[in-house]
């Protein structure tokens, strides 16, 4: 009987101690389990600011605003991309 | 010195013309055949005698397998299973035409951003539509990340749908600028080894050995991370936030 007992201690113990290091191992951001390079970062940005500007330029060209909402689209894609990069260090 | 971007032009191999587009068979798409071919007769050999206790071939593919498979788990969730053919696709045909430009005198696909892109856009519009047919309207609420204050809510849709816009090219421009860049500097490295060799004497040589294990890593990466990248947004569209 005592021994039974002491394997499920055991086991309990083996258990919680898994769940802690599955924890730690995912608790590691993305930048320290090095996914990232400096160019993954940088065709973020871009991406970003070019999908802002292209949205803008032809919101311009179909509603004849020149040049507002090139600029509103630009700083929208420029926030857009920050967050991008933003998500993808923190993952 | 030649000319370090010569080496992704693409010539066509059998020139065909229907109606006036032009698909003759080029050099990019008898690589992307023979990439694809490589897996398909990779995969058969290692199911062709499948026993209990597996042999070295059926352990690689089952390996693989099973590297897709827990990937789409860690990310989805148990409804990734649906995904695991697509996203297998998707990862052994990019591997295998990164792994393919790395032969000497071969060409490599992915560099160039076409080809990425309709790999992205395949990406892009099957979660979207996905998206919409699992929950209906609701999946814009995607858009619009709980606990927000109300005043903030159209500025955060606005730059959340930017964002949203922006992954196809992200994940396009990111596997095709790897690709660009790695080659180029290879080439440009070779050009030194011949014109540089008075000042530097055989020190191009093993610079250009390290880069090309830095390449073969680079190639295998950007394929494991266009992979993990579909994963995380697929598993935005299956389970909402």
């Amino acid at each position: 009987m005592k021994q039974e007992d002491e394997v499920t201690k055991l086991d309990n113990a083996l258990d919680s101690l898994k769940e802690n290091m599955k924890g730690a191992s995912k608790g590691r951001s993305n930048i320290a389990k090095g996914g990232i390079s400096a160019l993954n970062v940088a065709t973020d940005l871009l991406a970003g600011v070019a999908v802002g500007a292209f949205t803008g330029y032809y919101l311009d060209m179909y509603f004849a605003t020149t040049p507002f909402m090139l600029v509103i689209c630009l700083i929208l894609g420029c926030a857009a991309a920050f967050r991008l990069i933003w998500k993808e260090m923190v993952r | 010195m030649h000319n370090p971007l010569e080496q992704f032009s693409i010539k066509s191999l059998i020139d065909l013309d229907v109606a006036g587009y032009n698909i003759s068979f080029t050099n990019s798409s008898l690589l992307m055949l023979i990439g694809a071919a490589i897996v398909a007769l990779f995969m058969y050999m290692s199911l062709r005698q499948s026993k209990l206790i597996p042999g070295r071939v059926q352990i690689m593919g089952e390996m693989l397998y099973q590297f897709i498979a827990k990937m789409l788990d860690d990310n989805v969730g148990p409804q990734g299973k649906a995904y695991i053919p697509l996203i297998f696709s998707l990862f052994t045909f990019i591997l295998s035409c990164n792994m393919l430009g790395m032969v000497p005198y071969s060409f490599t696909v992915t560099s160039h951003i076409i080809i990425t892109f309709a790999l992205a856009m395949l990406v892009f519009i099957l979660i979207t539509v996905v998206g919409f047919f699992r929950h209906g309207l609701h999946f814009l609420s995607l858009f619009l990340p709980s606990g927000t204050p109300l005043w903030l809510a159209p500025l955060i849709i606005l730059i959340e749908l930017f964002a949203y816009l922006a992954r196809p090219i992200s994940l396009s421009l990111r596997l095709a600028a790897n690709m660009i860049a790695g080659h180029v500097l290879l080439k440009v490295m070779a050009g030194f080894m011949i014109t540089l060799a008075v000042f530097m004497k055989p020190l191009p040589f093993p610079i250009i050995v390290v880069l090309i294990g830095f390449e073969f890593f680079v190639a295998l990466l950007q394929a494991y991370i266009f992979t993990i990248l579909s994963c995380v947004y697929l598993n935005d569209a299956v389970n909402l936030h």
